[in-house]
């Protein structure tokens, strides 16, 4: 017994070695979370991550509506306000880096508007960070277009002097949004994160160790260890744990990114989150011994991965929140173990719960790595003596 | 007569289709055994199965005093395997490789040490073993293929196609190698479709076709069996005529080649052409005899040529 673990964990050292003594396949490795991660973040971008971002404002005005502005971005969309005197001091600041945009609202600015005339705003940015600026900029038009709205109707309403008309004329289309997600509404990718990472782990589990037992068996390198006096059962334990690993590693890349990224809060436990990755990664791993075991080649194996792979990612609630699916889905999706994952680590990360309240999923996908583990390692004793 | 390896009836189905077909034979302690057989005939699975690698679909063999289904992991111990699949890892060195790969026998580091040593030695890749393989040529990935083979000191040594694509000079040192491991007493089963190598090395040799075994003997043996009548080119200062030898009963068929002819007939063939030329004053230039080859063998044996092995 204890040479079947030692044997495990040498073909674990050694797939681990090969693996990151590969450029290309450490690059893909690091590169993946990143892109998702940053496709997803940027792909639904949110106001709040603008949340303490500093910007300068110079306000030359002073008067009642450039002060009642600069109270809306500073406490309604909350950037950190640093004032400045002019546009050429806001210029100096972005060139040393003190901040990236700025704000001038310009002298007649109270007086323009009441006397309606066109007041304008002179945003600076830096071009140092394109995606701040891109949604700074969004802000502020809503904004202006906001308040210009209001303006204007109630210029208006003194001439016509019913409000709904003067609406109705200043804006006769308007849209009303609704958010896919109640509980943060402004961050999706508080909600997607935790998906995020568990979607990570179960393609690492699934397809790298599916892949990784293929390619052996086809390079022959299989028969070498196969050849030599040890457990079927180290194979799988050692294709196992190097998978784990990876999966664990690239997981702790979407997360550490989500947190420095996109400011994401873990409310619960961290060590609730890790024991939720590592038993989710094990619920995957049997499926992926299962796989393996039943396709002679690595194309296979990854044919079959996809079919598998793809309707999970979309009924899992990874991407999208399961109660908005329609109830055959819904019934589906209580099959996959990736739905006990994702939800479990969401509610945990997002929500803070504890223990207690996600023990129902651990269990779950506790007895999902049981019950495939136990089907597939006779399987894969069977392929590997054809 | 010790066996090392003894088969029973051995079958190996893939479907429906039969790759080894009831295989019984023995192979001696110290023997160099050659399998020749072409292209899917079912040498490869002989050996996967005598390897522990394929499960026999019915019969069974024993190894090394073991049985091949209860007691394959004992059998492991015991065996090494070379096959022309390079069993080694790319990104790893060749020492690297060597030592992950005896660490399955569980042997004390030293001792894994000090053989790894000897064998890279032996094989000349000792100054090249701190070098990744993917840098390596393929005839030293066959060396370093064979050292991590031998590192548990097997006593049987299987090897398969071990010279498939190899440069001569790989192929002398490789070839030497099997001999000096033979002088230790080493049992070594090679398969291969090059008939020079079966000469060369083998002390008998077992012929497959169709999953079956046709015929099991030493080189000669084998070429003898085939060699019904004695062959002789002989060539002539002058032209002569074709229905010449007719004329002499010992030779039983005639074919003009270019230049020589080609005689068969019974052992007194030789004396009765010489007499008969003499006779006839006729004046023989050359005299060569001509033996089968164990390509002769085989194609008598199974009624078709060897193909040489394509593979991708």
């Amino acid at each position: 017994m204890k040479n079947v673990i030692k044997d495990g964990f040498l073909i674990a050292y050694k797939d681990l070695l090969t693996f990151f003594r590969s450029p290309a396949r450490t690059i893909v490795f690091v590169i993946m979370p990143l892109f998702m991660m940053i496709l997803t973040g940027y792909i639904f971008p949110s106001e709040s991550s603008l949340h303490n971002t500093d910007i300068a404002v110079a306000n030359v005005n002073q008067g009642e509506m450039s002060l009642l502005f600069t109270h809306i971005l500073k406490d309604n969309i909350g950037f950190k306000i640093t004032n400045a005197t002019n546009l050429e001091e806001i210029k100096e600041m972005i060139k040393e880096g003190k901040i990236s945009e700025g704000i001038v609202i310009p002298a007649n600015f109270t007086y323009n508007i009441s006397h309606q005339k066109q007041s304008q705003i002179i945003l600076i940015t830096g071009q140092t960070n394109p995606q701040i600026s891109m949604l700074l900029s969004s802000v502020l038009d809503k904004l202006v277009e906001n308040i210009s709205t209001q303006i204007a109707i109630s210029n208006i309403n003194k001439s016509v002097g019913d409000k709904e008309t003067s609406k109705g004329i200043v804006k006769p289309i308007t849209i009303k949004t609704e958010r896919i997600v109640n509980a943060d509404p402004d961050n999706y990718i508080e909600f997607m994160a935790p998906g995020l990472i568990s979607m990570i782990v179960m393609t690492g589990a699934m397809t790298g160790l599916a892949s990784s037992i293929s390619r052996e068996r086809e390079k022959g390198t299989m028969d070498g260890i196969m050849v030599a006096p040890i457990s079927r059962f180290s194979v799988i334990i050692g294709k196992s744990i190097s998978q784990s690993v990876r999966a664990f590693i690239q997981a702790m890349i979407v997360l550490i990114l989500a947190i420095a990224l996109f400011h994401i809060k873990i409310f619960g436990s961290i060590g609730l989150s890790l024991l939720i990755l590592i038993i989710g990664i094990f619920s995957f791993m049997g499926l992926g011994i299962l796989i393996s075991s039943i396709s002679s080649e690595q194309e296979t194996a990854s044919m079959i991965m996809m079919t598998l792979m793809f309707p999970m990612l979309f009924l899992s609630g990874v991407f999208f929140p399961i109660q908005q699916m329609p109830p055959f889905m819904q019934t589906i999706s209580k099959f996959l173990p990736l739905t006990y994952m994702a939800d479990a680590l969401r509610r945990v990360m997002v929500l803070g719960v504890g223990f207690g309240q996600v023990a129902l999923n651990v269990y779950i996908m506790m007895a999902y790595g049981i019950i495939f583990t136990i089907v597939a390692v006779p399987l894969f004793s069977r392929m590997v003596n054809e | 007569m010790e066996y090392v390896i003894r088969t029973h009836d051995l079958t190996k189905k893939f479907g429906k289709f039969t790759a080894v077909d009831r295989i019984n034979m023995e192979i001696k302690k110290g023997e160099i055994f050659g399998l020749l057989g072409p292209n899917g005939a079912g040498k490869t699975t002989i050996v996967r199965m005598l390897c522990t690698l394929t499960r026999p679909t019915s019969g069974t063999a024993t190894i090394a005093g073991f049985d091949l289904i209860k007691e394959s992991n004992r059998i492991r111990g015991k065996i090494g395997l070379v096959s022309d699949k390079m069993i080694m890892y790319d990104r790893m060195t060749g020492w690297e490789n060597i030592v992950f790969f005896a660490k399955f026998h569980h042997l004390s580091e030293d001792v894994i040490k000090e053989r790894a040593e000897k064998l890279l030695r032996a094989l000349g890749m000792w100054e090249w073993r701190n070098q990744q393989i993917q840098y390596y040529s393929t005839g030293m990935r066959q060396r370093i293929n064979v050292a991590r083979a031998l590192i548990n000191e097997p006593e049987i040594l299987f090897l398969d196609e071990p010279l498939l694509g190899l440069d001569p000079q790989t192929c002398r040192v490789i070839r030497n190698f099997i001999k000096d491991l033979n002088k230790k007493e080493i049992t070594i089963i090679l398969t291969t479709h090059v008939m020079e190598e079966i000469e060369k090395l083998c002390h008998r040799v077992g012929i497959i076709n169709h999953g079956k075994l046709i015929d099991v003997d030493t080189p000669e043996d084998l070429k003898k069996k085939i060699q019904k009548e004695d062959i002789y080119d002989i060539w002539f200062k002058e032209d002569i005529p074709s229905n010449f030898f007719s004329l002499i009963d010992s030779i039983s068929k005639i074919e003009k080649r270019n230049g020589f002819m080609r005689v068969y007939g019974n052992s007194d063939v030789l004396s009765d052409v010489i007499h008969f030329c003499a006779k006839k004053n006729y004046h023989i230039k050359k005299i060569k005899p001509v033996e089968p080859t164990i390509e002769d063998v085989f194609i008598t044996l199974t009624g078709k040529k060897i193909r040489d092995k394509i593979r991708g």
